[in-house]
């Protein structure tokens, strides 16, 4: 041992505390009271060999430790002998493009604006209202939202963490061309391709002034933005109208779906189920093998993931808007999505006949908030009378809300006491089991009985 | 709004030297007084200078406004010094207006060019607050529209965003620059591209373990700053210790200009240092400190001064407010004048601990070191140390914490029985004449050093040649991208792993868990937290916690989900945990025969494990019962010194193989206690064990109360050494990875045996006492002489019969 300077040990032991880091309960090594250090230091040698961890506590015969010794060695020999990485060119068709920044790896593929994806044609695309993406959204900001002049992105990640350290490796881009849906996928085959495929990517995306992703506002948008500022560059699509799917998504179909990841909706709404595909947890261990080993093999089916996504993500946008255009939607649960939607973009007679809709089809959880929605929009429009037998319905489904308001119709507009504590007595008895397991249901209780005394007291001053 | 018991200022001079007096005039046994020092210190009067002529007319202003005439000298000499392009680094004494010495600068950059942006860092979250409620004062009389944020764990998420965007200051602790800030630093450009300084509060706690992790985050800072074309300078703030300037420019590695002479006024202070009494000369017991300093504290609370008491651990903090409570809780209405107060208590409570003192409604506090940092709790009247707190500089804090601007104050130091504290209570001088503890770090530990080299990674890639740390920055790069962790692409090393390496380091210890103390008595609720290492040993199952002079039984305690369950229980008794310790050798850096022994120093592995508890009762301090635990080990590498006493010097000592291992226990003991006072270091940074070479390793209580019947008992699985006992002492950085603690000792190995040797001798106990060897009930009816007698033969060449006599000396 090289004797330390200023109380540290000198350079050239770095390597050795390194190893050491690595497995930090070894036994103890140096002339310290280890008994017969010959034999023990032998062992270890055997464990490093077998790539052991000290201390596993199994004491094996020689004989026991010498087969196993032999068989890693044949294991080791097969994986050097097993099958060559196979090169991206041979699995993916793409080309190396060159610009002033370096070079990085293209994949360009279309499909037919013809082809179906459920029952939807993306030519359907044409066919799609300006002001519908507003609506979808209730984002008014989002009116006149093009989808044919928008670009669909989606990237693939080294890592959902987030932060500085996690790079895009694969940057997918869509868009409508003529009569096809053309997909860009721009490939870093190493890290210091990035700034060329940053380079590249601007260039592509300057002419967009819309932008659709799923999910992309907590994460694909900012993931970009921090790697063009650590290339130096500015993310050319900041600022501008950004649909996300994600959330018009859930809006229209977690009711019935419960699962609105981009996959579950591809299958749910489009029948599509894809095979063999790559889980998107994997996804970064396969690009930091790639960039080791260089073997194609798990990287091609990134590429393919990747296309899939961004079909998709262009086929669920027109769904939405047909959706929102033609009211297609045929499940009760759906219908009332559809018509919470309208209602969020205040296209409120379309709205109601949405909830009228979702009540003809039957009886089911929804109806009682279909009806109290109905309510709602009746009291709004000044219908009170209407807005009252809506209430009671409500109150009917089992919708405490519906007595409440209905109480307060009869005590305050109808001025008919007796009905008001008819609606009381009704909604209590809903709510009073409950009191004591969460606070909505004391709260309500206690609103009840307050209303009630409150009643009784003025049906005993007029005396009847 | 004061407390009716409380005196006004007038009153408060007289009261506390009739106290003084009182205790001047306590005697013991025999002939010597209770009080082996009392220094005074003169008022001191203020130096103040102009405000500076470039200062920004606003600020002028509003410190006129403020009622500032001036400045304190040394305000104004940080303020041209920063105005110089230095990096400085202010230390002066608690409430002396250091916090002017950086906000005056700040402020004013601000005024005259609005882009710029300021960090600033304080170790905890509520030096935090207090800081910056004083910033926002200054800020709202100014008029000024500069964005003053604290950005930490708290912080809610909508408010991130804002804060980024807007603030020209950002205050935040080092946790959060680690894991919030760095590795999301593309958020961050506006700070980053214009950060003209950075604040470092209560730069003297960036020491040890978490100031080499605070080294290396500097380190990520200020590449990145180079990242985004900045250079910001550093304004730090100190207390006293032995080497700021030093310790300043480790952590920034920048030079460093020290600005140190205060101009701030203070008031007359007496510190006096206390040595209870004996009560039993034979075995040379005194009366316990705690006791002692619980009597000291209510003559001072009883005539109304507000006075805090600092007690060395959480127990004995818990234990003295029970007893204070006792004395001064009885009348009705007198509830809450004593409180208690550390680091475990829920944050909502500790600040209204810290009001109540700051407006006089509480009286007396009784805390651990917690409250030895510059959290404002007014100006106290008097401050008792029970013990000497393991720092020169901790002592005078601690003390600070007693009188600020005017008035008189006082301190008292009660020393305890350890060798440590008689040696101070009989060398006042000393004490009183030591150049304070340095601050030490080791910011290249390697293990420290890779973990941030990770973090740095992750930030940036590595470029080329680009320096980082001391060590071979391209070796450690490589020795990642075997670790899969990073990969190298032309000349640039990537971070090439899903996971995020910030949330792997801990700052402050080997595991970030806290756990959670929930009290079951009625409905479950949360009432304090411990921190992962201290929790086996404090709230271990059948423990007696204390909370504010309440004491509960542990009922349960369960690892892996960190929680405790307490219930409330009527006790007469506490408990006090046992600790096995277990060291292990990994590897030599260096050895060598000295006289007859051997000194070593090397990497070793330490294993403690709680294994069962005492019984003591209240008051009397009798040992009631006992039990045995189970309870998880807690390991470590470090870098120890160990000695070397030789086979055959052992089994030439006449005395018994029992007698034999006794004396290593009583030996060990003193060799701990005069480390520190050698390194000057804090006593708490070094830990004490022993080895045998003779089974390669061995197990031994570390120097307390044996388990079971008699002094034999041992754990059932571990066989006691034999008659080739070879006994290893170590003394060891007691944090992972060491701080650089056991070469200077492996040096000073000659002094520290001949000063044991000496102070052994000189002690009149006749079998051993605290204060040099243990308790004869520990160590054994012989344990001093065998000590001596080890001492003399690995001191003196071949002298078995001289060892003998000395031995038998009285």
């Amino acid at each position: 041992m090289k004797a330390p300077v200023n109380g540290l040990p000198q350079v050239s032991d770095l390597h050795h505390r390194l190893q050491r880091l690595r497995r930090p309960s070894e036994p103890p090594s140096g002339p310290s009271g280890d008994d017969a250090s010959g034999a023990l230091g032998l062992e270890r040698l055997e464990r490093e060999m077998l790539g052991e961890s000290p201390g596993d506590g199994e004491v094996l015969s020689l004989k026991a430790r010498l087969e196993r010794l032999v068989a890693v060695a044949a294991v080791k020999e097969t994986e050097r002998r097993g099958p060559a990485p196979v090169p991206l060119e041979e699995l993916v068709e793409g080309m190396r493009v060159e610009n002033e920044r370096g070079e990085f790896f293209l994949v360009e593929t279309a499909v037919h604006l013809e082809v179906r994806y459920g029952d939807v044609p993306l030519s359907r695309v044409h066919a799609i209202d300006p002001s519908t993406v507003g609506i979808l959204t209730a984002e008014p900001e989002l009116d006149g939202f093009d989808l044919r002049r928008a670009v669909f992105l989606d990237t693939e990640t080294t890592g959902l963490a987030g932060g500085t350290g996690t790079a895009a490796f694969l940057i997918g881009v869509g868009s409508v061309e003529g009569d096809r849906f053309v997909v860009r996928q721009y490939f870093m085959r190493d890290y210091h391709e990035e700034a060329a495929l940053l380079h590249a990517l601007a260039e592509e995306l300057v002419r967009f002034d819309c932008l659709v992703t799923f999910n992309g506002k907590m994460f694909d948008v900012p993931l970009l933005h921090t790697r063009f500022h650590l290339n130096r560059g500015r993310f050319p699509l900041s600022g501008v109208r950004h649909l996300d799917l994600l959330h018009p998504a859930r809006r229209l179909w977690k009711a019935r779906l419960e699962s609105c990841r981009l996959q579950s909706l591809e299958a749910g709404l489009m029948g599509l189920r894809r095979h063999g595909d790559i889980p998107g947890e994997e996804i970064p261990q396969v690009y930091f093998d790639w960039v080791r080993r260089r073997d194609a093999r798990m990287l091609a089916k990134v590429f393919e993931h990747n296309r899939q996504d961004i079909v998709s993500l262009a086929a669920l946008a027109v769904l939405a808007c047909q959706w929102v255009e033609e009211g297609r939607a045929e499940d009760p649960r759906d219908v009332f999505s559809l018509a919470r939607v309208l209602e969020r973009a205040r296209l409120y007679d379309r709205s109601e006949a949405e909830y009228r809709r979702a009540l003809d089809l039957g009886p089911g959880a929804l109806r009682g908030p279909a009806l109290l929605r109905l309510a709602w929009r009746a009291k709004r429009g000044g219908e009170h009378d209407r807005a009252a037998a809506l209430w009671a319905e409500a109150g009917e489904a089992g919708e405490v809300e519906g007595w409440r308001e209905l109480a307060m119709h009869h005590e305050h507009r109808a001025r008919d006491l007796d009905q008001a504590l008819a609606a009381v007595e009704r909604g209590m008895r809903l709510v009073e089991p409950q009191r004591h397991r969460d606070v909505r249901s004391q709260h309500l209780t206690e609103g009840f009985e307050r209303r009630q005394q409150r009643l009784l007291r003025k049906r005993a001053k007029r005396g009847t | 709004m004061s407390h009716p018991l409380a005196l006004t200022r007038s009153d408060n001079e007289g009261a506390l030297l009739s106290v003084l007096k009182g205790l001047e005039i306590q005697k013991t046994l025999g002939t010597d007084p209770v009080l082996t020092a009392l220094r005074h210190f003169p008022a001191q009067p203020a130096q103040v200078a102009d405000f500076p002529e470039g200062l920004h007319p606003k600020l002028r202003e509003t410190l006129l406004g403020r009622g500032y005439q001036g400045l304190y000298t040394h305000q104004r000499e940080a303020y041209e010094q920063v105005q110089a392009g230095k990096d400085v680094v202010v230390v002066t004494p608690t409430a002396s207006g250091k916090t002017l010495c950086y906000n005056l600068p700040v402020l004013d950059l601000i005024l005259k060019d609005p882009d710029a942006r300021a960090l600033y860092l304080f170790p905890t979250k509520a030096l935090a607050q207090d800081q910056l409620a004083e910033l926002h004062g200054v800020i709202e009389a100014i008029g000024a529209d500069i964005g003053t944020f604290t950005y930490d764990g708290d912080t809610p998420q909508d408010a991130r965003k804002a804060i980024r965007a807007r603030a020209h200051v950002v205050v935040t602790n080092p946790d959060m620059l680690h894991k919030g800030i760095l590795p999301h630093h593309t958020k961050w450009v506006k700070l980053l591209e214009n950060l003209r300084y950075v604040v470092v509060d209560e730069l003297h706690s960036l020491r040890g373990v978490y100031g080499s992790h605070v080294t290396n985050i500097f380190r990520r800072l200020r590449r990145l700053c180079e990242f985004y074309g900045s250079r910001p300078q550093f304004i730090c703030s100190s207390a006293t210790i032995g080497n700021p300037r030093e310790l300043a420019e480790a952590l920034t590695e920048r030079e460093m200009t020290l600005v140190d002479r205060s101009g701030a006024p203070r008031g007359e202070r007496y510190f006096a240092i206390y040595n209870p009494p004996v009560v039993n000369r034979q075995l040379g017991i005194r009366k316990s400190a705690l006791n002692s300093a619980r009597d000291v504290s209510l003559s001072f609370l009883s005539k109304g001064l507000q006075t805090i008491v600092f007690a060395p651990s959480r127990l004995a903090t818990e234990i003295l407010v029970t007893y204070l409570k006792e004395a001064l809780e009885a009348k009705p209405g007198s509830e809450g004048i004593i409180r208690g107060y550390r680091g475990g208590y829920l944050p909502l409570k500790r600040r209204e601990i810290e009001r109540g003192l700051r407006e006089g409604s509480v009286l007396g506090v009784v805390s651990t070191n917690a409250l030895e940092l510059g959290i404002d709790i007014g100006s106290l009247d008097a401050a008792v140390l029970v013990g000497y707190p393991g720092s020169v500089a901790s002592a005078w804090q601690q003390a600070g914490r007693a009188g600020r601007r005017t008035g008189t104050s006082v301190a008292v130091l009660v020393a305890n029985s350890t060798p440590l504290n008689q040696f101070i209570a009989k060398n006042p001088d000393y004490f009183f004449g030591a150049p304070v503890e340095q601050g030490r770090i080791n910011p290249d530990n390697l293990q420290i050093l890779v973990n941030h080299i990770k973090c740095a990674a992750f930030e940036l890639p590595f470029v080329g040649d680009e320096p980082f740390g001391r060590e071979n920055l391209l070796e450690i790069l490589k020795y990642l991208e075997e670790e899969k962790l990073l990969h190298r692409a032309g000349d640039r090393w990537h971070w090439t792993s899903d996971s995020y390496p910030a949330d792997a380091v801990s700052l402050r210890s080997v595991s970030s868990d806290n756990f959670v103390i929930q009290d079951v008595t009625r409905e479950p609720r949360i009432v304090a937290e411990v921190d992962y290492d201290s929790a086996p040993s404090m709230v271990h199952e059948k423990a007696i916690y204390i909370l504010e002079g309440r004491t509960y039984f542990v009922e349960k305690y369960d690892h892996e989900e960190r929680r405790v369950e307490i219930r409330e229980a009527e006790v007469d008794y506490y408990t006090d945990a046992i600790t096995y310790t277990k060291v292990r050798i990994l590897e030599r850096f260096a050895e060598e025969p000295r006289a007859n022994g051997r000194r070593n120093h090397g990497e070793v592995h330490v294993a403690s494990q709680v294994v069962g508890f005492k019984k003591i009762k209240f008051h009397t301090n009798e040992n009631v019962g006992s039990g045995e635990l189970v309870m998880p080990e807690n390991e470590m590498h470090t870098t120890a010194y160990w000695l070397t006493v030789p086979r055959e010097i052992m089994q030439a000592l006449p005395f018994s193989l029992e007698e034999r291992r006794d004396g290593v226990v009583a030996l060990s003991y003193t060799l701990g206690q005069l480390a520190a006072l050698f390194l000057m270091c804090d006593r708490h940074d070094l830990g004490v064990a022993l080895g045998d070479n003779g089974q390669g390793e061995a197990r031994i209580e570390r120097g307390l109360l044996r388990l079971g019947a008699g002094r034999g008992g041992r754990r059932g699985d571990d066989p006691p050494p034999g008659d080739d006992y070879e006994p290893n002492v170590f003394v060891y950085d007691a944090y992972p990875g060491g701080i650089g603690l056991s070469e200077p000792l492996y040096r000073l190995h000659d002094r520290l045996l001949a000063e044991s040797r000496s102070l052994i001798a000189a002690c009149p106990c006749t079998d051993g006492c605290p204060s040099c060897v243990g308790p004869a009930g520990e160590v054994g009816s012989n344990g001093k002489a065998v000590a001596m007698a080890i001492l003399d033969a690995v001191l003196h060449p071949r002298n078995p019969s001289r060892a003998d006599s000395e031995g038998s000396v009285r």
